[in-house]
């Protein structure tokens, strides 16, 4: 379906690539929504991301590569929003009720916020790469090739990620372990 | 929380909380713009530039007002405006200006070198977003201090430029010196765009007299800096554990760099990496040997890395042992990796490993890509963070010579720094 219209969009019809548009529009939220943390940052990048892949899309050589062609545009759409607007305000969302320290591979408020800051402490690139691993769950190799780097890059900067990430959760562990004994 | 839960699984659940859903209003303002937005003709396969969002028509008008009075009254910069393929004249002219191709950016062009003729001011006309750590290098003077005394520009369409980015080359004059810069503009820019690595382009974003102007870089948290000029590409300077560089290709065969989204593949590398692992299992363990005479014999002896024997060497000053590994394309090799079954970052063998990889407690399985590695390594001064550094070098043997010779300067560049 994609294939079919991407290429009656690429021919200027508007209405399939409108189409094609709310196939996609979801997930490319849901990437932009992770690498931002901010909601009305990732709308803005997924619009500049959809209408550079509008004026853009006679290049693309492959209509099956349509979606991974497009996470690419997004990427760089998501750098340029961050680098723009300095504005990383927490954003509001609603947690459901949950214990302070999880018994097991559930996420806690504490989680979160651990993982919030760390995420927060990296580079956008690293943050990408983070997304693109963890959440499509894609191969670093995967990676790679749909954000546009070489594969050592990826692999450093999922390596440099990952373990911040997995540091601050440790680091909470150890706080949370610590203050059990003293109480 | 238990020390047993994993930290994998919670990043996970992390990253399955948020936003999933793009609102209608946006599907709207995409159907709207596009409805105004005229696809561009398909000329080649672009790359995916860094994109600008920003929208200041104003100042680009004014500039653009502020350049036509240049050209009326004959200051400072002015536009030679050859089209793609032609060649740069050395002599600006209002007649040439007159006559040439223009684009919307011309006066923004034309504003800005003129201000950098006049010694202030030009900064007003670059892009909001472009706060290069650095700067414009050579902004007001050269390299000896000297102040430019004219300017001309052309924009060169002969690249593939993607986004309906335009490029341009600027030259500035100062006596017998010439610097020669490139920028860019788009559509949605409020100002002229440099990119330190003039996004990996045939054309050196910086160049004087014709040779490109290096660059300083500062990795490891201060520890090691060293210079790398075009056809080099870094990776930004302490952000990753084991920064790289990536050669610019070169060639009749190799299409232009300013081509698309694979542009990045088959580069060759440089990398440096503090306290090198070879192998075994898991990430984050120590330095492989005490120092680099015994990681190179530890090399050396190890069959399966077709190591050459290791030869002293002064580069840029400082000791080293320079050799030569190659694993024939297609040998399994084993390699460190993390608890996800991704190779260490400082792993040595990391940047001649290619195809899947299988992974088994800590243990990463991959093919050998017959690349070659020309490897330095330094026994750093005491009181830094790290025992050896080591420069690696990767290219197939076809290009291996001109990796090497392009990696010289900058190895010959670097310095330790103690704190």
């Amino acid at each position: 379906v994609h294939a079919t219209l991407v290429d009656q969009a690429r021919r200027g019809d508007a209405e399939a690539f409108d189409s094609l548009a709310r196939m996609v529009g979801d997930r490319c939220m849901a990437i932009a929504f992770r690498i931002l943390r901010d909601a009305d940052l990732a709308e803005d990048a997924v619009q500049t991301a959809l209408i550079t892949a509008w004026r853009e899309l006679r290049s693309l050589r492959n209509a099956d590569l349509f979606e991974p062609w497009l996470h690419r545009i997004l990427t760089h759409a998501c750098y340029a929003e961050a680098r723009h607007r300095t504005r990383w305000a927490a954003g509001i969302r609603v947690i459901p009720a949950e214990s302070v320290h999880g018994l097991d591979n559930t996420l806690t408020v504490d989680d979160r916020d651990q993982l919030d800051r760390a995420l927060r402490r990296l580079t956008i690139e690293q943050r990408a790469v983070l997304v693109f691993h963890y959440y499509l769950g894609l191969p670093i190799s995967e990676v790679a090739d749909r954000i546009g780097i070489p594969l050592g890059t990826a692999k450093s900067r999922l390596h440099h990620a990952s373990r911040a990430m997995r540091a601050s959760l440790e680091a909470d562990a150890r706080t949370s372990t610590t203050q059990e004994r003293m109480a | 929380m238990t020390a047993s839960r994993d930290p994998d699984r919670l990043i996970h659940a992390y990253f399955e909380e948020g936003v999933n859903e793009l609102p209608d209003p946006v599907y709207d303002a995409v159907r709207a713009r596009i409805e105004q937005t005229r696809q561009r003709a398909d000329l080649g396969p672009w790359r995916t530039p860094t994109m600008r969002n920003l929208s200041n028509p104003l100042k680009i008008a004014l500039a653009a007002a502020a350049g036509a009075l240049v050209v009326i009254v004959g200051l400072g910069a002015l536009h030679t405006g050859p089209g793609p393929g032609a060649s740069p004249s050395a002599t600006a002219s209002a007649s040439a200006s007159a006559s040439a191709p223009s684009s919307a950016f011309d006066g923004l062009v034309n504003a800005f070198l003129t201000a950098r003729v006049a010694g202030d001011g030009a900064e007003q006309y670059l892009d909001a977003g472009n706060t290069t750590a650095d700067g414009i290098p050579l902004l007001y003077a050269t390299t000896s201090g000297a102040r430019y005394e004219r300017a001309e520009f052309e924009q060169v369409l002969g690249k593939a430029w993607p986004y309906g980015w335009t490029a341009f080359k600027v030259r500035l004059f100062a006596g017998d010196t010439v610097v020669e810069q490139l920028f860019f503009a788009g559509p949605d820019s409020s100002g002229l765009n440099y990119q330190v690595d003039g996004f990996g382009t045939e054309i050196p974003p910086t160049s004087e007299n014709g040779q490109p102007v290096a660059t300083s870089f500062v990795y490891f948290g201060g520890s090691v800096t060293f210079k790398a000029a075009h056809p080099w590409i870094l990776s930004a300077p302490n952000t990753y554990p084991t920064p790289e560089g990536r050669l610019i290709p070169e060639g009749p065969d190799v299409p232009p760099t300013t081509d698309g989204g694979q542009r990045h593949e088959g580069w060759d590398r440089l990398y440096l990496i503090a306290d090198p692992e070879l192998g075994g299992a898991g990430c984050g363990r120590g330095p492989l040997s005490g120092d680099a005479a015994a990681l190179a014999q530890s090399l050396r002896s190890n069959p399966d890395l077709g190591a050459t024997a290791p030869l002293a060497v002064t580069v840029g000053g400082q000791q080293a042992l320079v050799m030569d590994l190659v694993i024939p394309a297609g040998t399994s090799i084993s390699v460190a990796a993390n608890e996800g079954g991704d190779l260490c970052a400082d792993g040595l063998l990391n940047a001649v490993t290619g195809g899947s990889m299988a992974y088994a407690s800590g243990i990463a399985t991959s093919q050998a890509t017959g690349e070659k590695i020309r490897l330095y390594l330094f026994d750093v001064p005491a009181g830094l963070s790290m025992r050896i550094m080591a420069v690696v070098v990767v290219a197939p043997e076809a290009r291996f010579q001109r990796a090497v010779d392009e990696a010289a300067p900058v190895i010959d560049s670097i310095e330790f720094h103690v704190p």
